[in-house]
Order: C-alpha cells, then sequence, then structure tokens
C-alpha cells in the first residue's frame, strides 16, 4: 500500500513543480524601438575625389512646433528611373568610440556616415559585463563585453539602427547611418542647411527624424557642375 | 559484540525506513493539494470548438547565451560573468526575460471580435516614465493619458500617417480617440525618454506579460499570420493554418539568441 502512495506521490510532485513558478509582473520596461529600415548600398568604381561636383543649400519649415530632437536631411544618390545606386567611394570620418560606463551608451545618439568604424569599448570601472546588438535592417549581435573589451563595427548599409544592451533594460542608443557624406544635421534652431561639394548627378533628398513627428520629405535633386540647387524643405504632418 | 553492535543500527535502519514511510504517506497526501494550487493558477483554456479553431502563443523570453548572472531577486543589480561586484541603481536594472511586459500579438487578418463598448487604453507618466511601452488598440478606442508630474507634458503620437498631441497639466489626463490604424511612436516635447509606441489595428490582440500565453480563440479556419512584438527583441512572425476544432500552440521565442553574431 505504501508503495502506491509513494508512487502517487512522486508523481504528483513532478508535475507540481514546473507549475509552482511565481513570477513578478507590471515591471516597467523601455518602449520598442521604432526603426526605419535600413538600406543596402554599393560604393561602385566611382569616386568623390576629383569628380565635378556642385551644392545644395535650403531651408527646412515645420507646419507646427518642431521637436528638440534633431533631424537629418540627406542626399540618396539614383539613377534616371529613381532607385537607389552606387553611392561612389568616399572618405569616412574616424572611427566613432562609444563607452559603456555606468551601463550608457555614450554617445547615446550619432550620425554616421556609411562605411564607418564604431568601436563599443566595456570601460566600466568594475567587473561588469555589457552585451550589444542592433535591431531593424542591420540585426546583429556584437557579443558579450567584460570589462576591458571592445569591438568594432563596420556600418556598410544606412539608415536607422537601434542599438542596445540585452542584459540591462535601459542601455539604449539610437544611429543614423547616411548613405554617403551629403547630409546635414539639423538640430537646435538651426532652420538652414548647405551641402557642398556633392557629385554631379541625381539624387533624393531624404529627412530622417530622431523623433518622428512629420512626415518625412521624399525631393528629388539634380547636381550639375559649380550649380547651387536651392531646397524649401516642408515638414508637414 | 558484533552482533550487539549491528542490533542498533538495524533497529535504526527500520526507523528510518518507517519514517519514510510516514513521509511519503504525508507527501502523497500535500503533494495533490499542491498540484491543485499549482493548476488553478496556472492558466486554462475551453476546448476548441467544432465550427472554429484557436491559437495558443507561449511566450518565451530567453536571456542571451552566454549570461547566467544573479537570480530573478538579484535582477536590480548588474550582471557581471565573475560576479565579483554588484552595482546597484535604476541605470543597472536587468531585462527579466521570465516575464517581460507589454508583449503585443497580433492577428492582422483576425478581425477583432464584436464586443462592447471598448473600454479605452491608458498610458499614465510620472516620475519614472511612462506605465507602459507598447499599447495595442482597435482604431476609434479611446487613449486617455494620465500626467502625474509636477509640469505640463505635450505628448505627441504620430504614425506617418495619422498623429495627435495632448498638453496635459500636472496631476490631469488628457483623452485622445485614435481611428486611423497604424503604428504610432509616441513621445513627449519637455523629456525625450517618456516614448511608448502605439499599435493600433484592426486584427485580433493579444496584450500582457511573457509568462502567459497569447490565446486566441473562436477563430475561423483559414491561415493566419501571428506577429509578436516584445520590447527591445526582434519580433517574431509566423504564419499558421487554423482549422476546425484544433488548437494551434506556437513558441514564440523572445530572444536576441537569434540575431546574426558578428565575428570577433
Amino acid at each position: 500500500m505504501s508503495r502506491w502512495f509513494t508512487v502517487l506521490a512522486l508523481l504528483t510532485a513532478v508535475a507540481a513543480l514546473p507549475l509552482l513558478v511565481i513570477s513578478v509582473r507590471g515591471e516597467r520596461h523601455l518602449p520598442s524601438p521604432v526603426w526605419v529600415k535600413a538600406a543596402k548600398a554599393q560604393s561602385g568604381d566611382w569616386k568623390w575625389s576629383g569628380a565635378s561636383t556642385g551644392t545644395v543649400k535650403g531651408k527646412v519649415s515645420f507646419s507646427a512646433k518642431r521637436p528638440n530632437q534633431p533631424m537629418v536631411v540627406y542626399l540618396v544618390r539614383v539613377d534616371d528611373t529613381g532607385t537607389v545606386t552606387t553611392q561612389g567611394q568616399h572618405a569616412v570620418p574616424a572611427e566613432l568610440k562609444v563607452s559603456q560606463k555606468g551601463a550608457k551608451f555614450d554617445p547615446g545618439f550619432a550620425v554616421l556616415t556609411r562605411g564607418q568604424d564604431v568601436t563599443f569599448e566595456n570601460d566600466e570601472e568594475k567587473e561588469i559585463s555589457h552585451n550589444v546588438y542592433f535591431l531593424g535592417d542591420i540585426e546583429l549581435d556584437l557579443g558579450i563585453f567584460e570589462q576591458g573589451t571592445a569591438a568594432s563595427h563596420t556600418f556598410e548599409d544606412f539608415g536607422e539602427v537601434s542599438v542596445h544592451c540585452s542584459i540591462h533594460k535601459r542601455m539604449d542608443a539610437k544611429f543614423f547611418v547616411a548613405p554617403n557624406p551629403a547630409y546635414a544635421l539639423i538640430e537646435g534652431d538651426t532652420e538652414t542647411f548647405e551641402i557642398k561639394g556633392v557629385p554631379v548627378g541625381r539624387y533624393k533628398l531624404l529627412s530622417w527624424q530622431k523623433q518622428k513627428r512629420f512626415k518625412d520629405v521624399d525631393m528629388a535633386v539634380e547636381i550639375k557642375d559649380g550649380a547651387t540647387v536651392d531646397l524649401n524643405v516642408e515638414m508637414t504632418r | 559484540m558484533k552482533q550487539d553492535g549491528r542490533k542498533p543500527r538495524i533497529r535504526a535502519a527500520l526507523g528510518a525506513v518507517a519514517v519514510t514511510r510516514a513521509g511519503w504517506r504525508t507527501l502523497a497526501i500535500v503533494a495533490p493539494v499542491l498540484l491543485l494550487c499549482a493548476c488553478a493558477g496556472a492558466p486554462s483554456y475551453p476546448d476548441p470548438q467544432p465550427g472554429s479553431g484557436q491559437i495558443l502563443v507561449n511566450l518565451n523570453g530567453r536571456a542571451r547565451d552566454g549570461v547566467k548572472g544573479p537570480a530573478r531577486e538579484d535582477e536590480h543589480g548588474e550582471y557581471s560573468i565573475t560576479r565579483t561586484s554588484v552595482e546597484q541603481g535604476r541605470d543597472f536594472e536587468r531585462v527579466n526575460y521570465k516575464a517581460i511586459s507589454d508583449v503585443v500579438v497580433i492577428l492582422p487578418e483576425a478581425a477583432m471580435p464584436t464586443r462592447g463598448p471598448a473600454s479605452g487604453v491608458e498610458l499614465v507618466a510620472d516620475d519614472t516614465g511612462f506605465s507602459r511601452s507598447q499599447l495595442v488598440m482597435s482604431p476609434g478606442t479611446d487613449l486617455t493619458i494620465r500626467n502625474r508630474r509636477e509640469a505640463t507634458l505635450t505628448i505627441l503620437g504620430f504614425s506617418g500617417a495619422d498623429f495627435f498631441e495632448l498638453a496635459i497639466k500636472p496631476g490631469e489626463a488628457a483623452l485622445t480617440r485614435v481611428t486611423a490604424a497604424g503604428t504610432y511612436e509616441i513621445s513627449c516635447d519637455e523629456d525625450e525618454s517618456l516614448t511608448a509606441t502605439l499599435f493600433v489595428t484592426r486584427g485580433t490582440y493579444w496584450t500582457g506579460t511573457s509568462d502567459d500565453g497569447a490565446f486566441f480563440d473562436a477563430l475561423p479556419t483559414g491561415e493566419y499570420t501571428v506577429e509578436v512584438y516584445a520590447p527591445r527583441l526582434p519580433s517574431w512572425t509566423r504564419k499558421v493554418a487554423v482549422t476546425a476544432g484544433k488548437r494551434e500552440v506556437l513558441n514564440a521565442g523572445l530572444t536576441v539568441n537569434d540575431l546574426p553574431k558578428a565575428k570577433r
């Protein structure tokens, strides 16, 4: 009889254990990232250096109160059909170093140029580990960073990149990768921009907003040798 | 002498058996009670009906491979592989993969079943941030945003096609009816850390914590897309065919483990 008690006890205990999980609810998480899809781009075999160039300048106006957050206007080279084509070989800015000290990415926001390297450094003063991963079309896990280690990544595509740590829930950053050097950062009270040295050809002028509040613009632009294109960029809802 | 020495040991062994048997009897009585209690807390779903089907999405949050770290009760401490130091503070708060809040699951092709008037969705802003990072509702539902801060907040929701803007005084709430479907990025003029994502969908949806399963009942037979959105994690999508009288069970991994790995 006791054998049956034993069997019954074992079976019910084994069945009950996985169900006796108590979890705490109601905690707060940072929001899901909202990103624009990054796009693939090739450099091609032509160079920015030595090319005949023109200038794009303009004024940005907003149909409602503009956010305190920055925005970018940038040029993407397109072919005769308006399709994104080769962006050319161009110089890239120096490597950007991102600190992870205090469980914060610093800088937490940056505008990069396609082809630029970013090095993430775990420069914590104590033995604290971090993880770095990207979301969006550039989806990548850079691995776990122990104190004193670092890893670099070259951004070959362009668009918005959300950067996170899978361990620490408030450790986030946001990058915008421009397809080429022809971009302008609009922030603070700035309303005008001027992009010089753009190789002759067809482009689209696009906008990207760190805090999405207006419809992004998409304007056809043709750059001619020595000429300046003057644009009125209207940000509307 | 040897025989004398064995007798107490035999007696002790017999006593132990007796105790063990008593223990097992006790366990045999207690364990079913524990099982009943556990079952009472576990989700139970109705059986599928002959004319329709069901989808159950198990939401499996998993920390990144290689991350072990402190136990649940230590999650407010930082994580270190060697754990020789423990830093405290809000910035070091860890992701709890056992119960990820504000997971949203949407079946875009399944129209929301007709219910009573929509009760509305509420979002609260206080000194720690927004009360929720992701919200979901049907078009035409009221969204209430409550300001528990000491300064006026200007809250804007923008989907790319539609928007709403609310100026909310301290201690007050504002209401807006969101009519257009889309994914709205909610932001604040005064504090850039106040952000949330609002999904407005004509499909059937579920939202909750990942330790619950997302259960959809009385679905007409056919093929459905299941979209799972968890804060700060890659989205998860699957297609599933629903047949009458059956429950389809899906296991959605809420994890970064499936992301491509960089070569180092």
